[in-house]
């Protein structure tokens, strides 16, 4: 499905109906605020795509939901004794979620960027007070990489036995999302 | 927020953290409460998701002594290479195990909705009624064969917790 002059770029693609679109263009989340801004139609045979893109720049996004949604998904690693020594997961789903996070609040604050190394630097400058806890955070994608594209690479510490990090990156998670 | 102890098991001398599967308890409340959608793939954080990963996890590294690092073609591979090793009737149980995990791998990509679209729905579908509900008949018949007693009474509680929770979503779904 993709050509092979594109595969360098990892793509992704996502189908969505009709009625699944328009409930992404109804949920004013972050996803859509990154394909209203950078998003090209490349084919859209009786303009509506092109008139729901018109329509939803007008509409002020909602992103506490999202915000909310994904502080949530940190109560799935709060209790370390279940990982039994063994974070090299953990550790990837902490970045994946303070990743999402610092986007969302970026695009609160009309700074989007959605590039992940980017988006940890330009927080970092916005929030110099954060500086300690995006580090905490930003230093786990190679885990993330590791777990999430199979790409080896050098880890910044042991993810055995790493349980006294846990709870850091999860407070600097928190953090973060207060900055929003 | 607890931590964790350098004791397998939690100090419970369990391979397998028991507290582990409070996750199942937490999707099973999630799939009888309605908050857990299972027509969608499953998000990294979901709680599912997180068991079957660090089920693996910790059970590569604490009794295969092979750590894997994700869930995948090599990791298949790698459970492959070493069921076909253990040949031996008191391994039955592990082989069974493992057979699980592989058909996993081949599931994972469309659970998680990382492929094409097309595939999600019948995935979704056979890991929720079929590989789940054999994942966990698979664990607690390797705990028992193996002598961990406490962990095969926590499979079977989970076991029967998920499935509580698939039938009150089943209900549910007739009524709607």
């Amino acid at each position: 499905m993709v050509p092979d002059a594109f595969k360098w770029a990892r793509p992704a693609p996502v189908l969505y109906t009709v009625a699944e679109f328009d409930l992404l263009l109804a949920s004013g989340a972050s996803f859509l605020a990154h394909v209203l801004r950078e998003g090209r139609i490349l084919f859209d045979r009786h303009g509506a795509m092109r008139s729901a893109f018109a329509a939803q720049a007008q509409t002020p996004l909602d992103l506490e939901p999202e915000l909310t949604f994904q502080l949530g998904r940190l109560h799935s690693f709060e209790d370390t004794s279940q990982f039994n020594g063994e974070f090299l997961f953990c550790l990837a789903h902490l970045y994946a979620i303070g990743k999402a996070i610092v986007m969302i609040v970026l695009e609160k604050r009309g700074r989007p960027e959605y590039n992940k190394d980017r988006a940890f630097r330009a927080l970092a400058r916005r929030y110099p007070q954060l500086r300690h806890d995006i580090q905490r955070v930003a230093e786990l994608k190679p885990f993330y990489l590791q777990v999430a594209r199979g790409r080896e690479a050098r880890f910044p510490f042991s993810h055995r036995h790493a349980g006294d990090k846990v709870p850091a990156v999860i407070s600097a998670i928190r953090n973060i999302a207060t900055a929003s | 927020m607890t931590t964790s102890s350098a004791a397998p098991g939690g100090g419970s001398g369990s391979p397998i953290a028991l507290s582990l599967f409070d996750r199942v308890s937490d999707y099973a409340e999630a799939l009888e409460t309605g908050t857990a959608d299972i027509g969608k793939p499953l998000t990294d954080a979901t709680p599912i998701v997180v068991f079957c990963q660090n089920f693996f996890a910790q059970l590569f590294q604490n009794v295969l002594n092979a750590p894997i690092r994700s869930i995948d073609a090599r990791a298949k591979e790698q459970a492959a290479t070493i069921r076909q090793q253990k040949s031996d009737d008191a391994s039955a149980p592990l082989r069974r195990l493992l057979a699980v995990f592989e058909e996993l791998c081949d599931e994972w990509q469309d659970v998680r909705g990382l492929s094409y679209v097309w595939y999600r729905h019948r995935a979704l579908d056979e890991f929720h009624a079929t590989l789940l509900p054999d994942l966990f008949e698979a664990i607690t018949s390797w705990a028992n064969a193996v002598d961990h007693q406490d962990l095969a009474q926590r499979s079977a509680l989970a076991e029967a917790a998920y499935k509580k929770g698939l039938m009150a979503l089943s209900a549910r779904l007739a009524k709607a």
